[in-house]
């Protein structure tokens, strides 16, 4: 068992700092993001019955800053996969058991994300407070401290730490093993499978939109909510690379130059590590549709619209109401007052 | 020239030039004391090599023999210039290309040939313990050899058969000369 | 014959269309070197990776020290694999991550073996294909013929019943090349080992007790058994 330890730790290391570094700040970065996310509803609305209210809304803000964090986790941990991937099937060559294969991912993936996610818990402990306090006494839109209870920090950390493992040891599940004749340029074709991630995401947001939003059913549509999204965002995550495939498909269909042809086969060939570079934009196009999605709803709601209207240029509805007893003044006159138009509605009573 | 280079290392007598050449490069034919003497006089009289005196010895006295400044070069020049190179065919060409021409099957032909090189191949391996470094050069030099004489059977039968499905199609066409 | 380490009975595999080997037989006795030749895409490489239990045969049986091979599952495959057979691939297949000296010595370590012994014998093995002095030095680092060199260094390490070779010493050059066929026949001779070899040198060949002529996924020459009498003598070994 040592033996294995051993060597998880000695292949972490070995991976160069580079990657070592990425995967350790990647996890730092996403611990820090989520711990952020479960201290923040208190600290904005202290009053839990305040907060039960705004529920809804804080989780879908608060999943904008969630689902970064989780791509974040998802592509870090994934990191150069394909030599790691190689290297544990050569474990396998030389007679490695499926089972202890894991156990070394494990390790290797662990002691870097252990690293990482530790790290980002302390920064938070430690730098939070401050923060808060800074900004509370100057935009004020903390009205609490922002902290967590330790063991919910544990808790968060540990669990991105399992996570990173699980993505680590993503490729150890295959059963079969690559016998010699595998080459560099083999094909790995992301499997269309890919996009039932995504469909389902977009889904369970269709069936939020649909739901009728009475408090009874607020859990239910949280829960929907968060899973729609987080489903999708890594829906998104795992489908570029599907997409890569074809756009490099569609490229080589044309018999491009010589750059294109290096470049498409270059993508053909690992789809799954050349999207990894764009799979961030591709989130981050999602959370700016998802905004600007937000903000044109509010936007529309009746009473901001209608403030809208008054601040700007738009025609204004004005609702007179007269009480009884006073001189009558026919209605239609008012027809007469400049940029007034009376569209001969009354109601009297 | 051996017995040249034999002497380059010190004077010696004939019969001590027999032994050491039988040593070094005998194996399997030794040198005839007739012939150590005849060479010997053949280089005195070139000036290659001169007689310098007798060493008295067991039995009859022993004329010494050393090699000569002009030997020297001689000798020199010999050691470093290559035979004009011309790997003439032995008769393993003769027999092959005949075998194949004649329209044998080539790959029996390759095949009965692989078998007896790697016959004599592995005798010599297992011989590579015993005897000396030269007797081990050896080994490698006959081991290399026949390494090359495959490799030229097995092109030989790949060119014979593309200049046989020429002729075959030469033929078929009808014969026109 | 009891004494038969590992055996192939009429093996057939294919690769999609293709019929890569067509009813081969093969038994190997303890200390024997069988050299497996043939020109390429003869199956070779195909009917070592069967033998390894790296692929699992369309139809019929290995068998290892007496025991059925193929039928394990992949847990009990991998561990005799990793406790019985030493092998040498084309493509090194070492991990390139870990030194010289870190990968030869993976196999006992990974047995369970201490890590000062198993140093110490990676290193044996090391000096013994000449390539002590590289030790330390990452896989990147070293030349091609070093790091087939180190490969052969980690199949022998473990000193396994059955050593698989896939052309030992195609990276070599003739001098480099004896250092690896002298392993393998030490290893015969002293341990036993049954070393089956595929290659395509006949000098390669030599240094075999026994040869097998592959073409077209068939044997079509040499000896698939071992003779009924006691190997050749290989000669001796280098003092």
């Amino acid at each position: 068992m040592s033996a294995l330890v051993t060597l998880g730790l000695r292949l972490a290391r070995a991976g160069g700092p580079l990657r070592a570094w990425s995967v350790a700040l990647g996890n730092a970065f996403g611990a820090f993001l989520v711990l952020l996310t479960f201290a923040l509803p208190e600290a904005l609305y202290p009053d839990p019955a305040r907060r039960a209210d705004v529920r809804v809304n804080l989780v879908a803000s608060l999943l904008f800053l969630v689902v970064p964090a989780v791509v974040l986790l998802v592509t870090v941990g994934r990191l150069s996969s394909g030599v790691r991937d190689r290297r544990l099937a050569a474990l396998r060559m030389i007679g490695v058991t499926p089972v202890r294969v894991r156990v070394v991912a494990a390790v290797e993936n662990g002691v870097l994300a252990a690293g990482g996610a530790v790290a980002g818990a302390v920064l938070f402990l430690v730098a939070a407070p401050p923060v808060g306090a800074a900004v509370s006494r100057g935009p004020g839109w903390l009205k609490a401290p922002l902290t967590l209870p330790p063991g919910t920090v544990a808790l968060v950390t540990v669990a991105i730490v399992i996570l990173s493992v699980v993505l680590g040891t993503a490729a150890t599940w295959q059963r079969e093993l690559p016998t010699a004749g595998r080459s560099e340029s083999t094909r790995r074709a992301p499997s269309p499978w890919r996009l039932v991630v995504l469909a389902g995401g977009a889904r369970l947001l269709v069936v939020v939109d649909r739901l009728d939003s009475t408090a009874a059913r607020e859990a239910t549509l949280m829960l929907l909510l968060v899973v729609g999204v987080l489903v999708t965002a890594v829906g998104i995550a795992i489908m570029t690379p599907l997409v890569t495939g074809w756009v490099a498909d569609a490229l080589l269909a044309r018999r491009p130059s010589v750059g294109i042809t290096l470049a498409a086969r270059s993508m053909q060939s690992d789809a799954v590590g050349a999207s990894r570079v764009v799979a961030g934009l591709g989130v981050a196009v999602f959370l700016i549709t998802g905004g600007l999605g937000f903000m044109g709803f509010i936007a529309h709601l009746p009473h901001l619209r209608a403030a809208d209207l008054a601040y700007g240029t738009g025609p204004q509805q004005i609702i007179i109401t007269a009480s009884s007893g006073g001189g009558a003044v026919p209605a239609a006159a008012l027809d007469g007052v400049a940029n007034l138009s009376f569209d001969g509605r009354s109601s009297c009573s | 020239m051996a017995l040249l280079a034999l002497l380059d290392e010190g004077p010696t007598h004939g019969f001590d030039l027999k032994r050491r050449y039988d040593a070094l490069l005998g194996h399997e034919r030794e040198l005839k004391y007739g012939q150590v003497y005849s060479t010997l006089q053949r280089l005195e009289r070139d000036g290659l090599a001169a007689g310098v005196g007798i060493e008295a010895g067991g039995g009859a006295d022993r004329k010494l023999y050393a090699i000569t400044a002009q030997g020297v070069t001689e000798l020199d020049q010999w050691l470093t210039t290559p035979d004009p190179v011309s790997g003439r065919p032995a008769e393993v060409f003769t027999r092959v290309v005949l075998a194949l021409v004649s329209g044998r099957d080539a790959d029996q032909v390759l095949e009965a040939h692989r078998r007896a090189f790697l016959d004599r191949m592995r005798v010599l391996t297992a011989r590579r313990h015993a005897g000396d470094v030269v007797d081990r050069l050896a080994g490698d030099y006959e081991v290399a050899h026949l390494d090359a004489d495959l490799r030229w059977i097995e092109l030989a039968s790949v060119r014979l058969k593309d200049i046989a499905e020429k002729v075959r199609a030469t033929g078929s066409k009808g014969t026109d000369a | 014959m009891s004494d038969l380490v590992l055996e192939g009975r009429r093996l057939r595999h294919s690769f999609g269309r293709t019929r890569v080997l067509d009813d081969v037989d093969l038994a190997v006795r303890a200390g024997e070197i069988v050299a497996v030749m043939g020109p390429s895409g003869s199956g070779k490489s195909t009917l070592l990776h069967l033998l390894a239990g790296l692929l699992r045969p369309d139809a019929g049986e290995v068998w290892l020290a007496g025991e059925r091979f193929d039928t394990l599952s992949e847990r009990r495959r991998s561990e005799r694999r990793l406790a019985e057979l030493g092998f040498v691939f084309q493509f090194g297949d070492l991990v390139p991550e870990l030194t010289v000296e870190e990968n030869v010595e993976l196999p006992l370590r990974l047995m369970g073996v201490h890590a000062r012994a198993a140093r110490a014998r990676a290193s044996v093995m090391l000096e013994r294909l000449g390539v002590v002095e590289h030790a330390s030095k990452r896989l990147g680092e070293v030349s091609g013929g070093q790091a087939q060199r180190a490969a052969v260094a980690r199949a022998l390490v473990h000193t396994p019943p059955v050593i698989l070779a896939d052309e030992p010493t195609g990276a070599l050059d003739t001098t480099t090349g004896e250092l690896v066929l002298e392993a393998f026949v030490h290893a015969a001779r002293e341990q036993g080992t049954a070393v089956v070899l595929v290659t395509h040198e006949l000098r390669v060949a030599s240094w075999a007790t026994r040869d097998v002529l592959l073409r077209d996924g068939r044997i079509v020459g040499g000896s698939a058994a071992p003779s009924s009498g006691p190997s050749e003598p290989l000669a001796e070994v280098a003092p």
